[in-house]
């Protein structure tokens, strides 16, 4: 049984023109799964119905065998985490007590932390390397930092299942490579189950064990890395000349962009004019 | 008491105890002060007399005390406490630090509805706040479309609109003071905020309804904590976003409402103090809705007492105080971004 089952879903934030049409995907338990596509296909629309901030129009979403709008909030955030693009910060509070919120849907009432809370705290933020900013408040933060302590937060939430909308989006090479294969770790050996929003096709392709694509709202295929990322879809689906081939070491796939004959040259024509 | 911001630990109990006890402790102070000074100074001793009913005292000392100064001081501390509960509220539900009943327009929404009852004679004790509660709501919701852009809520235009609403709504105060014949200074002391009008029967009213408000918002903390970090994140741990958005703009106008009806427009204490709060004892609504109640109260009852002693026996409305120290302190806020 798939770990969640999105079924037949449609949502418009307009109600008139559709950015997510008639999805239909099962993400299976522990598996690491990427959504790719261009901007505006619909994939970070996608992951805001999985974790009920968005309701969609049409279709069910079942979590663990039950609709999720039967399931209270609480539980499925103890079942879900998210990890948010970019969110602005305005109030200090400081990396740690943004972590600890990620133990709030397991507290009552004024919700003081436990002993629990802070080792669970303590523990996610070392997997994460923040520890050392952990009395900083989250506004001194770098992006990639603030990033980084937002998966910690995510993790203490102790989920079944990870969302996250393009956790590399702040993060340099070192980091982006260090989150991934803790992500992938956690993954194998925890049964964490990982849907991430990727717009890095190596690395998804690198890390995946299969790959959902979206064109304008629709998926467009889902498969194994080498089943998708084929130069083929990825012409049709980013409108891009690639090469795909095996990397000479890691074995997975390999992208690499060709630029073509015509790219840019009608710009440069208009920018000439 | 306070940790310097690079340093501070998560929340505990015991700083929410420690740091309320000493609060409550610089209140009983202040009220204690604010007792004692005015046009004819009472020495402490007389105070307490007068407060456990000793025959022996004069009987214009214990009316200076318990008919004057006691519900007028009573008020300083409901006004000033409800203010700044509903400043913590609407800045972190709106993700705003500028965000304060007065900027946003409430409070003159709320004279609107008092004056309406007054004017059209239906402001008994009770209807006057339920008529002033309208009113501050009426603006909560209008401001609160008025930013709403593409499904989002627009730091800016929410503090513009705010101001916008809030000038026509003054034009109306003006236009009802004219044509009810009210005194004009009458309805200028109502815009600008006093507090010497006070009498015990509005502490009856006022009093439950703000505690009643601050206290439903300080075990809704945890929930405002998450709220302040966004709206989605707030929402995926599990908090119902709308409904603590509704419950807000709800008891928030019911606490401007039910203020503004018996002191008027006192601006700037719902920007100040919360800003005050959240800097020394950080942004935790567990202890920053506690904490903003009792140093609201302190502040304002200081504020009052400068107001009727410093050019004796003139009284400055008390909301020229408040106006003197929160207009250049939202000017330093808004210039910092």
């Amino acid at each position: 049984m798939p770990i969640l089952s999105l079924q037949n879903i449609s949502f418009s934030y307009d109600d008139k023109t559709p950015t997510l049409r008639r999805i239909d995907i099962d993400v299976r338990s522990g598996e690491f799964l990427s959504i790719v596509g261009p901007n505006g296909s619909g994939k970070s629309t996608l992951l805001k119905c999985a974790s009920r901030v968005l309701r969609p129009q049409e279709g069910v979403i079942m979590l663990d065998g039950s609709a999720i709008d039967r399931i209270a909030r609480p539980d499925i955030a103890r079942k879900i985490g998210v990890v948010p693009q970019e969110a602005v910060m305005l109030f200090p509070f400081t990396a740690l007590e943004i972590v600890l919120m990620g133990r709030s849907p397991y507290r009552q009432g004024l919700g003081f932390e436990t002993e629990k809370d802070f080792e669970v705290a303590d523990a996610m933020m070392s997997l994460t390397d923040v520890q050392h900013l952990k009395h900083k408040p989250i506004t001194a933060l770098s992006g990639g930092e603030r990033q980084r302590v937002y998966i910690a937060r995510a993790l203490a939430q102790r989920p079944k299942i990870l969302l996250l909308d393009e956790p590399n989006a702040h993060l340099d090479i070192a980091h982006q490579v260090e989150i991934f294969t803790i992500l992938k770790r956690l993954n194998e050996s925890e049964g964490l189950t990982v849907v991430s929003v990727s717009h890095d096709l190596n690395l998804a392709a690198m890390f995946s064990d299969r790959i959902a694509m979206f064109q304008r709202g629709s998926l467009y295929a889902v498969g194994t890395p080498q089943e998708v990322l084929t130069a083929d879809s990825i012409q049709e689906v980013f409108e891009t000349d690639v090469l795909v081939d095996e990397h000479p070491q890691s074995l997975s796939l390999r992208i690499t962009l060709i630029p073509s004959a015509t790219t840019g040259k009608h710009h440069a024509a208009l920018y000439s004019h | 008491m306070p940790f310097p911001p690079s340093a501070r630990q998560p929340l505990t109990r015991v700083r929410v105890a420690r740091v309320t006890t000493a609060l409550v402790l610089a209140l009983g102070c202040t009220l204690g002060v604010a007792l004692s000074v005015g046009s004819v100074s009472i020495p402490f001793n007389e105070i307490v007399r007068a407060l456990v009913g000793d025959p022996g005292l004069s009987s214009s000392t214990k009316a200076i005390i318990l008919d004057i100064r006691l519900p007028r001081v009573l008020l300083a501390i409901i006004v000033g406490g409800g203010l700044s509960v509903a400043g913590v509220a609407f800045q972190a539900i709106l993700r705003n630090p500028l965000a304060e009943p007065y900027i946003l327009g409430i409070s003159s929404g709320g004279t609107v509805g008092a004056m309406l009852a007054i004017g059209l004679a239906f402001g008994g004790l009770f209807m006057l706040p339920v008529s002033s509660f309208l009113g501050a709501l009426i603006v909560t919701i209008l401001v609160y479309r008025l930013a709403h852009r593409h499904g989002r809520l627009d730091s800016t235009a929410l503090l513009l609109s705010g101001i916008m609403v809030g000038a026509f709504v003054n034009a109306i105060i003006l236009l009802f003071a004219a044509l009810f014949n009210q005194e004009m200074r009458h309805t200028l002391l109502w815009l600008l905020g006093n507090l010497s009008t006070a009498n015990l029967s509005q502490v009856v009213v006022v009093l439950p309804v703000v505690l009643m408000s601050a206290g439903i918002l300080f075990f809704l903390a945890p929930q405002f904590n998450l709220i302040a970090t966004g709206d989605e994140t707030a929402e995926q741990l599990g908090v119902d976003v709308a409904r603590l958005r509704r419950l807000s703009y709800l008891l928030g106008s019911l606490m401007t409402g039910a203020v503004v009806s018996v002191s008027g427009v006192i601006g700037f204490v719902g920007l100040i103090i919360p800003h005050i709060c959240r800097l020394t004892l950080g942004p935790d609504h567990r202890l920053l809705f506690p904490a903003s109640f009792l140093f609201g109260g302190i502040f304002l009852l200081w504020a009052d007492v400068i107001s009727r002693t410093v050019i004796a026996p003139t009284e400055i409305p008390v909301g020229v105080i408040t106006a003197a120290i929160g207009a250049p302190l939202f000017v330093y806020l808004l210039r910092r971004g």
